[in-house]
Order: C-alpha cells, then structure tokens, then sequence
C-alpha cells in the first residue's frame, strides 16, 4: 500500500529543473539571456565535452550584488519582475526566477560577481541546493557562471544525452541565432579548447551577414515593413536559394528567438508558388510589437509565445515577406533572374548589349540534394556570342541544347548544367500569361481555320457558364451552340494540345465542383496546355521555351510550386566522379 | 558475301539511307543497315518500321549473301574511305570492309532478325518529274499539324484524279494547297494522306534523278526513284473538307514584294513576344507597315511599298507563320487576298506557275 509522501526540497528542485534544463544547450541559453539582459558587451562561452563537463559564461555586464548573489540561485528570485502584473512589461529575456536555481538543482555551480559599486567580487558554490563554499574573490565588474558536471545526481538524464559533438553543435547553433538580435554584444564560443564562434560587435546588417555566410547572405532581400503598432524587418532569401528544413529560418520577438507557427505560415504561405512547396526559404525576422499584446509566458524554456492579434501579424509577415521575396515590387530580383540568363545564354540576343563580362558571379543554386545542402556558387557569364545571325551561329549554340527523353531540357551552361523540365516550365509561362491577362493584359487570339463544336457534360457545361467572362480574358473565342454544345473560334495563342477541343474539356472538367477558383482554372489550363513530356522539341523551339520562361517573373517553379529546372555544377559532378 | 561495289556510289546512297535510320530506338537491330548482295546488285535497306528505304547498287557481286551491320560505324568507315572501289565481304555474321591497303572487321548481325521490307503489291501507279515533286513537297510539308490527336492533319493529303492532284496539308492555323495540273492516265480518285517523314526523305535525294515512280496500294505508298526505293504506310482519314474554309469572297488585295516582306518580318520580329510571335500588318494606300510592340521589350516599325487601294486596316499574324509562307512562294511578289481583320487571309503567288496553282491560307493572331 502506497503512502502520500511530501516531497523533499530537493527533489522537487530536480523535477521543476527538469522542465527547463532538459540538456547542455538550455543552460547556455538560460546563462546567456541573464548576461544579455545584465547589458554586456562581450560574452564568451566555455564548454567542455559539449557541455556535460563543463559550461562556463564570462560576462562584463551588470553583475550582481555581493549581498544578494547567494539569493540569486534561489527558486523563483529574480531582480527583472516584482509581481505577476510585471510579466506584461517585461523588457527582459528572463523573468520566471528559476534558471539559476534550476541548474543549481542539477549540478555543481559556481557564481563569480562583482558590480561596478562592489571593492571586491565574490564567490559562491554549491553542489546541488548545498552551499560547500563562499569567499571574496577578485574579478573586473561581471559575472562568471561555471557549470560542473551537470546531472551529476541525475543519471538517468545524463543516459539520454547525445554525443558531445551533438552537443556542441546544438550550443553552436544556439549561440549563433541569440547573437543575431544582440549584434552590438560580442560574443565567442569555446570548445574543449577550440574556438567555434567568434563574432565582435557590429551592426545588425554585418552580424546577420556572419552568422548566415557571405554566399546566403547575398541572396537574402531586406524586409521591412510597419502597420500599426506592429513592425517586421530582417531578411529573407531569394527564391533561386531555399532548404530542405526550417534550420535557417530565425524569428525574434522583441529580440528574443522564438519558434511560432503564426510567423512560420505566414512565410509558408507568402512563398507559395515561388519555391517548390517541400523546400523552406532562408528567413531572419525581427517582430516588434508592444509588449501588452504578446504573452511570451506559455512555456518554461519561453521559446513560444502567443499573440493577442494572431491575424494581423501573419497579415503583416506575409505582406512583408511577399514584398520582399521576389515580389512585385523588387527590382534586385528581376536583375538577378536577367543576370542568371544572362549567364546561362550567350548574349547578343534581343538586344541585349555585347559586352564582355566573363567571370562575373551571382549566387543562385537550385536543385535538391538528397545529402546535405551545398551551396553552390553561381555560374558566371557564357562569353558573347550571337544568336541569331548566321547559320553556323544558331547550330554552334544548338549544340548546347539537348532534349532527353523528349522531356527533359539540359543545357550546358558555363561551369555546369541546367535541367529544364519542359512541362513545368511551360506551364509557368502559360500561367504567368493568363495571369497577366486578367490583370487586364489584352490576350492575343489565335483564329482557328476549324472551329471547334465540343460537346460538354452538364458539369463541364455549368463551369463554361460560371468562367463565361474569364475564357474571353485568356484568349479563348467561345460561344454556346446550342444544347451544352459550344463552338470555339479562337484559342489564345502559344497553346499547345488543342487537341480540337479536348483541352476545353480538361480545363472546364477538372473542378472540385462548387467553389472552382479563377486562379486554380488558371493551373488547370497552364497544366492542360502546357507541352507534355514526351512531345520532341526543335532546337528552336527549346530556345524559346527557355526565353520565355526567364521572362516570367517565377521562373524557377511551375504554379503547383514544383521546379522546373535543376542544376547540377560543374563542382558537383567533379566531386561524383571522385576528381576533386 | 563477296562484292566490288564503286565508292562514290555507296558513299552517297549510304549517307542517304542512313537518314531512315532512327536517333533512338529500343530495338537494337533497328540502328543497323542490312546489306544483301543479290544478281548483280548490292542492295542497303535501313527501317523505323513506318517507313523503309531501299538502294541497289550495281556492283560486281562475286558472292551472294546478307549481313545487317551497325549503321553509323560502317556510315563512318565509308565516308572516311578514299579510292575507287570498295569491297565488301561476310565471314559469319561478321563484315570485312577492303579498301586499298584499308581492311576492317566488324560484327554485324543475322540478316534474318531485321525487320522485312515490305512487298507493296502493285494497284496504281503513275510518274512524276523528281524536281517538281520536290519543290511541291516544301510547299505543303511546313503546315502539317503535330497534333497527334489528330493524326489526319499529321500529314501531307493528296488528292488523285484524273485530272492531276491536289496536295493540301493544314495545322488549323494556316493551310497550304498546290493544284497540279497533270493528267493521269487511269487513275482512280483517290485520297491519300502521306507521313511528312517519307516526303522528306525523298527530298533529300539528290544527284540526277529524274523521274520519280510513285506507287499507291492499300494504305502504303512507295515512291521509286532510279534504284532507291521508298516505302511508308499511309496516315488514316478523314482528312477534313478544307474546301469549306478557304475564303471565297476576300475584295481586298495587297501586293508586296516577297523578298523585301521577309526581310522586314525577320527584323521586326526579333522584338515580338516569344509566345505569340505577333506582327501587326497596318495597311493603308500603297504602304504596308509592319508593328511589333511587346511590353517589357520594346517595339518595331517598318515600313514597305505595297499595292493596296482599300480602307485601312491593321491585321496581327504569327511572323512565324508569314515567314513559312514566304519561303514557299516563287517569283518576286506575293498577293494577300484579304476581308476583315478577324478572317482568313488568302496569300497566292504574285504570278502563278504553268504547271500548277499554289496558294495558302493563314489565320490572324486577334488583338482584343
């Protein structure tokens, strides 16, 4: 028969440490937080055997009071709050008084202080809630936390633990995305000795630049963007560079790192259609808002928030980011999609000016890679040549052009190979155009020598009725002729599989019912028309296909968000082949 | 097999028959030539199994027998050989290649696995001059559709009477129409739609024929010149009336000089939208302007003498499509019969040859 016991201090110490320190990692970023919100300047992180042996935090921040750094390791002390009214105005990383105490509770700590008002630091120590020592002791204003031996007493926790180099990357990556919102604060990491991080202070642009790479980082378009109280800036990345995973995807609110699901679907959706819907763009964000209106206090490791107005900021990240990712209004995007053109094709074409710029470099890379993801840097010019002169001209380049199994484009490119998915890239181009069309770009009309009678089902029929204003929009030339009969005279022009009238069928038969959207008719009739795989393209004809689609505005994925080109660099298939 | 066969001969009928020859195929055997030495002759066949090509070619033939060999490795060899003659010879399925102090070994295949070449029975057959056959081939064969869905229009149609034939190929953006005007003794009428694939392989004979014997039975065709031999199916019916959409009642004439229309329509187009490939023809009194205007690209004019003496109008078509037509039309002017600027356009060459009637129809691009 089981007794009622009440727990010892100890133990319960143990079980709510538990909740926050569940490994390495979450020490550091608990001793970080305190010596940011300590206003330092330059934090350096020790750790040995990732952690497990020892985390040691140097600060020159604040430090805390002789008198009051024994109270400090205490459960639920804090100087950030007073009261439960406070958690609304913290300014603060931490609030709930239990970081110090918690790891207290898990290992050997030791606190070293000392405050500008202070004539000496001290220090104390403990081994789990046991204080074993105290004395003064001599350091410059900060603090020195050092974590011995964590879970010493918990050796079921210390079982779960990961290696000590997962460890240490885990204690990277943190330290590397708290330092993004701190760029003014310098910051290193140590390891077993070795240094892993090192960033000195800076501005914001430079800290997110280091902690991204030189080459992501020039493929990132700024974001900035306010409404109402509510403000969002920071960097996203162009389509042309995206990952299989959220990894490099950081959201801060209010300077703290945070992991949302609002601000993540908010930059899903913005992305829709730009990149492929299994790949994830770079993202740095930095929400603002006041602090009323977001409650960071939901979760012990205050990873998560909750906003009180979930719709306006999901509104504002995807306004943002639309802007910013590619959008409309972005100019350094279409440069960038000429210059990769410009890179895959020789110049002289369409009048593009012959100028000799070999070897210039932007950074693009798309394509899947089932390993890791590698950065590639990005091809660099063809030198001129023209295209469209003489013959011997056109099949020179003809040569670069080779359709495999009448489906698939590869074009050799400077420093290595494009695939180009036919199909799906002349669905964007469709697509781009009859959205331009309803944007009120007039369609242009290919008459049919043969008018087409098609007979439709009552469904298909309904839908022809329904779409009766947006066909004429695309190009199509459509009347009823009598019992759900109708009779096209005119198709818009570039349309391949016209299938005399089959192609009507398709578009106007491939509803979910009620509820078909203009846009998904759009997919439906880029899909249907588009060339299929398996259709053998002429030179001429792939040429085209390609012009036309670095003219759309996404060119780098089809309007279901597959791509539609890879490419595989010339470093790349070197590394296959075992060369390099 | 054992025969002497003269280079230069097997060096062009090689080269010819290897065009037949498909790129890519799933059946090895297809990518080889077989070679059968038979009487006097070495015959060369190469099929896709739609169409076959035969050459015979007069040799010394010391051997009877057949090998089918690897199409583009023995093309290489002969094409790289030089003198007078050449011998071939089999050991096996194997082919020796001499040739002066040249000697080469390479392993064929047992002519029995290469696919047979049709026996096309004899129904009705007449001649033609190969030159003119020619030229009326690249007059239909540009607007044959690639629709496969609707194979009729995959091909060229030829319509046989008695009083000569009439060749229409349509993609239903434009159509092209020769009427030949020859009497065929005893022909039946009959229409035939023939596989662009086979046309274009007897156009690309060259050297000094003459006469072209054309031979239709069933649902094949064979044309026959000198000792080369072509053999395809026919492509199935109906193809549709296209009697019914050449515009009858089109008043409004411009005449242009046709070398000076190409040029301009190459220029301007450079600048028209890649999908479209629109150019607007603006005409007005003995002036034809041509209008490229593409946004995000930038515009062209330019401007031509013409004959026309109706009101004004502007009429956008595929430059492709203007471009294709120009290639086919002879003599120096072209003359667009046209009505409105949502109709069919006629386009006739300015002078119409003795022997035939040419004339094509193409649709317009609309701008709404």
């Amino acid at each position: 028969m089981s007794v009622i016991n009440k727990l010892s201090k100890e133990t319960t110490g143990m079980i709510a440490a538990g909740e926050v320190i569940e490994r390495p990692v979450n020490v550091v970023k608990e001793l970080i937080e305190n010596s940011l919100d300590a206003g330092s300047e330059r934090i350096t992180v020790t750790i040995e055997k990732g952690g497990k042996r020892l985390i040691c935090i140097e600060d020159d921040g604040s430090g805390i009071p002789v008198l009051e750094l024994e109270a400090a390791a205490d459960n639920f002390s804090t100087s950030k709050i007073s009261g439960i009214d406070d958690i609304t105005r913290v300014e603060t990383l931490g609030f709930r008084g239990e970081a110090l105490a918690s790891i207290r509770a898990v290992s050997r700590l030791s606190i070293l202080s000392r405050t500008a008002d202070d004539h000496a630091a001290r220090k104390v120590s403990w081994e789990g809630l046991e204080r074993i020592d105290d004395r003064p002791a001599a350091r410059e204003k900060g603090t020195t936390v050092t974590v011995r031996d964590l879970f010493f007493n918990l050796p079921a926790r210390k079982k779960f633990l990961s290696s000590d180099s997962a460890e240490t990357r885990r204690i990277a990556a943190l330290v590397r995305r708290m330092s993004i919102s701190f760029p003014s604060t310098s910051i290193r990491l140590l390891s077993d000795g070795n240094k892993i991080i090192s960033y000195s202070g800076s501005s914001e642009e430079e800290r997110v630049e280091a902690v991204l790479g030189q080459g992501n980082f020039r493929s990132m378009n700024r974001v900035e963007f306010a409404s109402g109280d509510l403000r969002v800036k920071g960097y996203v990345s162009s389509p042309e560079i995206s990952r299989g995973n959220r990894s490099m995807q950081h959201f801060f609110v209010n300077r703290r790192y945070v992991r949302d699901k609002v601000i993540g679907f908010a930059l899903r959706r913005a992305y829709e259609t730009i990149i492929p819907s299994d790949r994830y763009p770079l993202a740095i964000l930095f929400l603002e808002l006041p602090h009323h209106m977001v409650d960071i206090n939901v979760h012990p490791t205050k990873s998560r928030v909750k906003f009180r107005e979930e719709r306006e900021v999901h509104q504002l990240i995807y306004n943002a980011v639309r802007d910013a990712a590619g959008g409309e209004k972005t100019v350094s995007f279409q440069k960038k999609v000429e210059s990769v053109y410009r890179s895959i094709f020789p110049e002289g074409e369409k009048g593009l000016s012959q100028t000799q710029e070999a070897g210039k470099e932007s950074d693009l890379s798309f394509r899947q890679n089932e390993l890791d993801i590698r950065e590639t840097d990005w091809m660099a010019r063809e030198s001129p040549r023209s295209l469209l002169n003489e013959k011997p001209e056109i099949s020179r380049s003809a040569e670069l052009y080779w359709q495999l199994h009448d489906s698939y484009i590869f074009i050799q490119i400077r420093n290595g190979l494009v695939i180009i998915d036919q199909h799906a890239a002349h669905e964007r181009i469709l697509y781009d155009r009859a959205k331009q069309n309803m944007e009120g770009k007039p369609p242009s009309v290919q008459s049919l020598l043969f008018p087409a009678t098609i007979e439709l089902s009552v469904e298909e029929y309904n839908n022809f009725e329904e779409f009766s204003d947006i066909l004429p929009k695309m190009g199509f030339e459509a009347e009823p002729f009598g019992m759900r009969t109708i009779i096209v005279r005119g198709i818009p022009s570039g349309v391949k599989n016209w299938g005399e009238g089959s192609l009507m069928r398709d578009i106007l038969g491939e509803t979910g019912g009620r509820g078909y959207e203009t846009d998904e008719m759009l997919k439906s009739y880029a899909c249907n028309s588009a060339i299929r795989a398996g259709e053998k393209l002429t030179f001429r004809e792939m040429e085209s296909l390609v012009d036309q689609l670095f003219a759309t505005e996404y060119p780098f994925t089809c309007p279901h968000g597959r791509p539609t080109m890879l490419r595989i660099s010339r470093r790349e298939l070197d590394s296959r082949f075992n060369r390099k | 097999m054992k025969s002497i066969i003269r280079l230069d001969e097997i060096k062009e009928n090689f080269n010819t028959i290897s065009r037949v020859v498909p790129g890519k195929t799933t059946m090895p055997i297809l990518s080889m030539v077989l070679m059968k030495a038979e009487g006097e002759k070495l015959s060369l066949s190469a099929t896709d199994l739609d169409i076959s090509v035969t050459s015979k070619l007069n040799g010394k033939i010391e051997k009877e027998g057949a090998v089918a060999v690897p199409a583009r490795k023995v093309g290489e060899i002969i094409k790289s050989l030089s003198g007078e003659e050449v011998q071939f010879e089999t050991e096996n399925d194997k082919l020796n290649i001499i040739c002066g102090r040249s000697r080469f070994e390479i392993n064929g295949r047992n002519p029995e696995d290469f696919p047979e070449i049709p026996k096309q029975e004899k129904k009705f057959s007449f001649k033609i001059e190969y030159d003119l056959l020619h030229s009326l081939i690249e007059k239909t064969i540009y607007a044959v559709s690639t629709d496969l869905s609707r194979p009729a229009l995959c091909g060229v149609l030829w319509k046989i009477s008695d009083e000569g034939i009439t060749m229409v190929s349509t993609d239903g953006h434009r159509l092209a129409k020769i009427n030949l005007k020859k009497s065929i003794s005893g022909a039946e009428s009959m229409d035939v739609i023939i596989p662009p694939k086979a046309l274009s392989t007897l156009s690309h004979f060259s050297g000094k024929q003459e006469l072209v014997n054309v031979n239709l039975a069933g649902n094949s065709v064979s044309f026959s010149v000198e000792d080369m031999m072509i053999y395809s199916r026919l492509l199935e019916g109906p193809f549709p009336d296209f009697n019914r959409v050449i515009p009858e009642g089109n008043k409004k004439k411009l005449s242009v000089s046709v070398g000076a229309l190409s040029d301009a329509t190459g220029r301007v187009s450079i600048l028209s939208d890649s999908l479209t490939n629109l150019v607007v023809f603006s005409l007005d009194k003995n002036k034809l302007v041509l209008k490229v205007e593409t946004r995000e690209v930038g515009g062209a004019r330019e401007e031509l003498d013409a004959e026309y003496s109706q009101d004004p109008m502007e009429i956008g078509y595929n430059a492709r499509y203007v471009q294709d037509i120009l290639k086919t039309v002879e003599g120096d002017s072209i003359d667009f019969m046209l009505d409105r600027p949502d109709n069919a356009g006629v386009a006739v060459p300015g002078e119409q040859s003795e022997e035939y009637e040419h004339m094509c129809i193409i649709m317009p691009l609309r701008i709404n």
